[in-house]
Formats: structure tokens, C-alpha cells, sequence
């Protein structure tokens, strides 16, 4: 295959994709490529197992009567808010990724996306500083120093669940990168990486709340 | 060449304010989430905390949902498939508040 071929092969498909799709009743309802809302399909799924999840908590919560003081877990609030403020900004990053590749520039594109991906791997690396830390203080999934063994059993399940979307979205994201790189990416292709980094983003917005501030 | 990156459907006002777009609604996250901070630091009763929270984390959400996933400018059936779950999740909540 050609390199023009290469390069122009991944968006004709998509538009092909979309202009053929087997939608047989006239206007698309959706009027969008399947890849993207597929994605946001499977991302709609994920809100409902992460709002169980963070549910879960909430009930566990309430009904343990006392919870541990955050002051006596975390380290004051320096390190999660700056692995908030990384995640926020590789959030932003990623949204200016997609807006290069769909203006075609792709020098801008990978650049972005190396931001990106830098970001999730600081936040990945804080997160097992905060969990080694918490393991050693004698924290383990069914129990912990400070008497309330559903503190950490929801806080491991959660934030393990959360950072193993982060790894995911890393993998994902490396992909993308590469195929970017050598200028095998469409527009679409990034915007649909993009839309599960943000997801990502937004979850961890709630855990942050629910975890560390309340 | 470049052209292989417009994606099929693109609403051409996206392209106007983009950059700037993002921007912005990077610099309000960060601003919330200080505020954020700043409001567990300062001493209130819980009950209002807990509210004050709660809503800048839902503002927060919608900022990225909208501004960053770009919803807004989808057509509605895709908010639908958006807020649908969320509708279930609502009654999860509902039948969770029922045994408190």
C-alpha cells in the first residue's frame, strides 16, 4: 500500500461507513460515525457501573455509622489535588488533540497526544505512590488501622477500578499515538480515543468529591 | 492529505472556537477544583458542605461532558442515550434511599 493510500485510507473508510451505513429508514437518527457512537454506547454502560459502585460506597458509608477522619489516611490534600489538576489538564490536552488531527495537523496532534499520555502516566505513578503508602500504613482490602474495613475495601475496588480504566486508556492511547505518528489516523479515530479519556476524567471527578473532600 | 482528518459529519462551528473552547473550560475546572478545596479547608456546617461539593462536582461533570465530549453539539438522540442511564441510576438511588 501506497503512503497515500495509507493516509487516506482510514477516513475514506469511515465516511463510507457512515454515508453506506444499513440505516434503511431515510435521515440517520444519530447522524454520527458508528465508531463514535458505539463508543459513547459503551460509555453510557460504564456510567451505570460506576455510579452502582460509587453507590455501593455511599450505602456502606451510611450504614457504618463512623468513617475514618481523611486527615488521618491522606497526607493532607496536596497529592490527590495535583494528580486532579494532571488529570483535568490531559483531559484538556486531549480535547486540543482532537481538534489538531481534525484540522489535519498532525505534528500539533501527536504533540498533544504525548501530553496526554504523559499526564495519564503521572497520575498513574501518584496513584501507586498513594496506595503503597496506604499499604504500608497496614491498610489491606478487608481491613485497615483506622476500624472501619469498609473504608478500604471500597476505596481499593474503586480506585483500582478507576485506575485500571487509566491503564486501559493509556494502551489505547499509546495506539492512537503511534498510528498518529506515522500519519495512519483519522480525525474520528481521535475524537473516539478521546471521548474514553475524558470519561475517565469525569469519573475521577466524582471520586475525588466522594473519597477525599466528603 | 490533511483532509483525511475531517471526520464525515462535522458541525462547522466547532472548528471557530475550538482551541479557545478547551481552554476555557480547563481554566473553570481548575478553578472549581480549588474552590473545591478551598470550601473543605474553610470550616461549615456538613450538611452544607456536602451540598456545595456535590454541586460544583456536577458542574464540573457537565463542563467535560459537554465542552470536551462535545454533547452539546450532537444531535439530541445522542444526549438521550446519555441521560437515559442516568435516569436508572436516579431510581437506584431512590430505591437505595428508601432504606434510610
Amino acid at each position: 500500500m501506497s503512503t497515500i493510500e495509507a493516509t487516506q485510507h482510514p477516513l475514506a473508510a469511515d465516511q463510507e461507513a457512515v454515508l453506506r451505513s444499513e440505516w434503511g429508514g431515510g435521515r440517520s437518527p444519530f447522524a454520527t460515525p458508528h465508531a463514535k457512537l458505539g463508543m459513547w454506547i459503551f460509555l453510557a454502560s460504564d456510567v451505570l457501573v460506576f455510579a452502582t459502585l460509587l453507590t455501593a460506597y455511599g450505602v456502606a458509608r451510611l450504614k457504618a455509622g463512623t468513617w475514618p477522619d481523611r486527615t488521618h489516611i491522606f497526607e493532607g490534600l496536596w497529592l490527590v489535588t495535583l494528580m486532579t489538576f494532571i488529570l483535568i489538564s490531559s483531559s484538556s490536552t486531549m480535547a486540543a488533540a482532537v481538534g489538531a488531527a481534525r484540522r489535519g495537523d498532525q505534528k500539533a496532534a501527536v504533540r498533544f497526544l504525548l501530553l496526554t499520555i504523559l499526564g495519564g502516566l503521572f497520575f498513574l505513578g501518584s496513584q501507586a505512590f498513594e496506595w503503597t503508602s496506604l499499604i504500608r500504613e497496614g491498610a489491606r482490602l478487608m481491613s485497615n488501622p483506622w476500624g472501619v474495613p469498609q473504608f478500604s475495601a471500597s476505596f481499593f475496588v474503586i480506585t483500582g477500578f478507576h485506575g485500571f480504566h487509566v491503564l486501559t486508556g493509556l494502551i489505547y492511547l499509546a495506539v492512537i499515538t503511534l498510528n498518529a505518528m506515522r500519519g495512519r489516523y483519522s480525525g474520528l479515530g481521535v475524537e473516539v480515543a478521546g471521548l474514553y479519556w475524558h470519561f475517565v476524567d469525569l469519573v475521577w471527578v466524582f471520586i475525588f468529591t466522594l473519597f477525599y473532600l466528603i | 492529505m490533511s483532509g483525511t482528518a475531517h471526520s464525515a459529519v462535522e458541525h462547522g462551528h466547532e472548528h471557530d472556537h475550538g482551541n479557545r473552547l478547551y481552554f476555557l473550560t480547563w481554566l473553570w475546572l481548575l478553578l472549581i477544583t480549588v474552590l473545591e478545596v478551598g470550601v473543605v479547608l474553610v470550616h461549615m456546617p456538613r450538611a452544607i458542605l456536602v451540598a456545595v461539593l456535590l454541586l460544583m462536582t456536577v458542574l464540573k461533570s457537565g463542563l467535560i461532558v459537554a465542552n470536551f465530549m462535545h454533547l452539546r453539539f450532537e444531535k439530541l438522540n445522542m444526549i438521550y442515550i446519555i441521560l437515559t442511564p442516568m435516569i436508572f441510576a436516579l431510581i437506584m438511588w431512590y430505591g437505595v434511599a428508601l432504606d434510610y
